[in-house]
């Protein structure tokens, strides 16, 4: 480690470190509950495009 | 015990899972949110500072109940692994490889935390000890479990195959937890066992707090999760399309 570090470690608190932690955990956390939110998102999207095309091939004129 | 069986077979249907999970999760979530929330501020705010390590103790708020998922979370996908891979139901095999996501998450939360912890504590953010290399392979082996669900084209034939490896990774927990015991580490012995605890009730119950407010996100995340790769697997299935034209998926 840098010798300037040494030296802030010694006069800062310990706080840095509890942010960094703190933001780590929640940014994190929040990274991992919105995946179901966007995958319900991807699906719903797909769904529709799928069920849309099915119903318009049922619907026309066949040969 | 007929009529537990009974209940129990009756969870492996998709759309009964589906269902349930999406009645337990606003509880589970507003759980976690409401305990997380109390066990932030009594971490943050009054508990006291430790004498040795200063300040820097309240990141063992967030570390230690997430060191704790990441290895409970495992033995989680074990048991889902094995419910799989002996009775082949669907839903066993999608809560198996829901979790892993959450417990790659909560793996990397414990070293990110723990690394920053031991900067102001050991004067170092990472050595080649016991407790952290397995915690750091424990992350691998989620990393592989995914990696393996993602490769293999069919979800059923891909959940099996990382059932295997979950049940192979299984080794690594009691050498997580007995790590420190085993060698010589850097990294202290366990504070609470079951026969106590060495920590002063005043830091010890907003540490149980959060490891409460972890399990309840745990809970909401993987039945999240579960339901969404139930209904795209299933997305042919005319109960997922019911579903989607009432605007509830």
């Amino acid at each position: 480690m840098s010798g300037l570090e040494d030296i802030l470690m010694e006069r800062l608190p310990h706080w840095p470190f509890v942010a960094g932690a703190y933001a780590a955990f929640f940014l994190l956390l929040l990274f991992d509950a919105v995946q179901p939110y966007l995958a319900a998102r991807r699906l719903r999207r797909e769904l529709a495009a799928r069920l849309t095309r099915e119903a318009r091939r049922a619907a026309a004129p066949k040969d | 015990m007929k009529h537990w069986l009974a209940s129990f077979h009756r969870l492996a249907s998709p759309p009964i899972f589906f269902r349930l999970a999406g009645r337990i999760m606003p509880w589970s979530l507003a759980l976690a949110i409401l305990s997380g929330g109390i066990g932030l501020v009594w971490g943050l705010v009054y508990a006291p500072a430790d004498y040795l390590q200063g300040e820097s103790v309240r990141i063992l708020y967030i570390h230690v109940p997430a060191a704790w998922m990441s290895l409970a979370i495992w033995a989680f996908m074990a048991f889902a692994a094995i419910a799989a891979l002996v009775w082949r139901t669907k839903v066993a095999e999608t809560l198996a490889m829901a979790a892993a996501p959450i417990g790659a998450c909560f793996t990397a939360i414990t070293l990110l935390t723990g690394s920053l912890w031991g900067r102001p504590t050991w004067g170092t953010y990472w050595v080649w000890d016991a407790r952290l290399t397995s915690e750091l392979i424990l992350l691998f082996l989620y990393l592989g479990v995914i990696g393996l669900y993602r490769t293999i084209e069919d979800p059923r034939r891909a959940a099996r195959a990382a059932s295997v490896l979950i049940l192979v990774g299984l080794v690594n927990l009691p050498i997580i937890r007995y790590s420190v015991e085993w060698w010589s580490t850097l990294h202290q012995p366990a504070s609470i066992r079951l026969s106590g605890s060495s920590i002063h009730p005043q830091m010890l119950w907003p540490l149980l707090v959060m490891a409460l407010a972890t399990k309840f996100y745990f809970l909401w995340a993987v039945l999240a999760r579960a339901r969404m790769m139930l209904a795209e697997n299933e997305s042919n299935k005319q109960w997922v399309r019911d579903l989607w034209r009432e605007g509830r998926l």
